[in-house]
């Protein structure tokens, strides 16, 4: 027991000084934007339908969901505005996460971590060039731009899959449905969103890299790699959720109370 | 006396606290070619990753041109392992990259060449090791000789002074072989570089060597030219280079 909680503090320990690494990569050398801008479209382009699809059926279920709860009170006419609310705070940078953990997180530690097996890490190093501004950067930055992409077209997605599902299940008509989403969506309901995208998309970043980087035993390892990324992201998604949320409301809060 | 290009002093490796390489001292000068030798598992490969730059020793320092490599600031490590290529036992090329982009890869991430320079070293790197119709293939799609010789081409694709050398005939027939040796020396006697190469071949050893180097259970037990390495005393060495199956290296364990 004492070793394996001894190995977690000591992969979360490496984990830290590698995203320092990775920070201080950044802040010394010019990055290549082309390098940059080829991860982007990359990871982008391979997650939209999914990300999108999986919008679609969140926003649904959550007006299906809500629709039970509203009709109680008679309140139909806030249906879209509390599905698309909810969507956009919680369910949206989450289900994009796990979406990109498990597709863009296992490649990238799989992709790394052969190259890592293989030796081409070592051979980018041996000409001189620093492996983590050559591979690990561009696909670090990827995966947090596009994440921002796909979050926007999971959430019109779900705001469609919403629509469609208000219509046949709820039946009330689109303008009702979209009526009351610009006075429940506020501004703090979109930046505690992108503030969520943002940190979940770094939690994946880093340990996807990270467990790719730091592969060791050939194929064997490059499988125990790819596993423990899927595990460890959605195990740090969930935590910083919890994390982003109590510290969100803490902050919203203060700022309410003032 | 002038510097050696590489000079190793008192060096040592531990892996899990067992020690690989003990008490190693080695003097390499400018344009010459010393080959190491000695069995599997002994820590030849280990050694030469030292010399590179890419595995920090546990004890003793690895000198270049008499600055201390690991104790170089990274950034003018890095500008000194510029003067360094490796051939990897296994190659250790880009698999996402074609072959002239492996090449390209150094000189345009490293060296700084402008595109008319990368195009022009591309065209005489494909040519001298002889695979200019593979320019846009990748890596698994060429035989094993093929991609050697891409890996020489990539190791030498900024000139660097000294070159290192896994192994370079590792499990290519011995025409391909002697093919690939001849194409070492012949690039090596036209840039004058310093070559330290990893052979278990004593015929490839005899043909490339100025020097020979014989690593056993991670000490360097002798070094010598082609001459005083066949005419060697110790029972290790006379068994390695004649290939019989009794003899004091059966009773080393890796």
């Amino acid at each position: 027991m004492l070793t394996v909680i001894s190995h977690i503090i000591d992969d979360i320990g490496g984990g830290i000084f590698f995203l320092g690494d990775v920070i201080r990569v950044v802040s010394r050398h010019k990055i290549s934007f082309s390098r940059v801008a080829d991860q982007i479209w990359k990871v982008t382009t391979q997650s939209m339908t999914t990300t999108a699809l999986a919008g679609f059926f969140v926003g649904a279920i959550s007006t299906i969901q809500f629709t039970m709860q509203v009709k109680e009170f008679g309140a139909l006419g806030y249906l879209g505005g509390l599905a698309t609310s909810g969507t956009i705070r919680e369910v949206g940078p989450l289900l994009i996460a796990f979406m990109l953990s498990g597709k863009v997180g296992a490649y990238t530690s799989a992709e790394l971590g052969t190259m890592k097996v293989t030796e081409q890490i070592d051979a980018i190093r041996c000409l001189g060039a620093n492996p983590i501004l050559e591979i690990i950067l561009p696909r670090f930055i990827g995966i947090i731009v596009s994440s921002f992409f796909l979050l926007a077209a999971g959430l019109m997605m779900s705001i469609v899959g919403g629509l469609v599902m208000g219509i046949i299940f709820a039946h009330i008509n689109p303008q009702e449905y979209l009526r009351h989403i610009p006075t429940i969506v506020t501004w703090s309901s979109l930046v505690s969103g992108l503030f969520k995208c943002l940190c979940f998309a770094l939690v994946l970043a880093t340990i996807c890299t990270y467990k790719g980087y730091t592969t060791t035993g050939g194929a064997r390892g490059v499988g125990t790699s790819v596993v423990n990324t899927a595990v460890s992201t959605m195990v740090g998604i969930v935590i910083m959720d919890w994390l982003t949320s109590l510290v969100g409301e803490s902050v919203m809060t203060v700022v309410m109370g003032l | 006396m002038p510097t050696p290009r590489i000079e190793v002093q008192n060096l040592s490796i531990q892996f899990d606290e067992e020690p690989l390489l003990q008490s190693l001292h080695l003097s390499v000068d400018k344009g010459e070619v010393f080959v190491l030798i000695g069995p599997s598992g002994h820590g030849k490969s280990v050694f030469l990753k030292c010399l590179g730059g890419i595995l920090p020793p546990g004890g003793g320092r690895v000198m270049v041109e008499g600055e201390s490599l690991y104790d170089l600031p990274e950034k003018r490590r890095a500008q000194v392992m510029r003067h360094m290529g490796m051939l990897f036992q296994k190659n250790a090329l880009f698999d996402s990259l074609t072959v002239a982009e492996n090449i390209a890869f150094p000189l345009r991430e490293v060296g700084g060449c402008d595109e008319v320079e990368v195009k022009k070293r591309i065209d005489f790197f494909l040519e001298a090791v002889a695979i200019p119709h593979a320019r846009n293939l990748y890596p698994h799609e060429i035989s094993g000789g093929m991609q050697k010789r891409l890996g020489i081409a990539r190791a030498l694709a900024l000139y660097p002074e000294t070159i290192f050398y896994d192994d370079p005939t590792a499990g290519l027939d011995p025409t391909t072989s002697r093919k690939i040796v001849q194409l070492i020396m012949d690039l090596q006697k036209q840039q004058g570089s310093t070559v330290i190469a990893i052979t278990n071949d004593m015929g490839r050893a005899y043909q490339m060597a100025d020097r020979i180097g014989m690593i056993v259970n991670g000490e360097l037990i002798i070094t010598g030219n082609v001459k005083e390495t066949k005419a060697h005393k110790d029972p290790r060495v006379h068994q390695f280079i004649t290939g019989e199956l009794e003899g004091p290296l059966m009773e080393v364990s890796p």
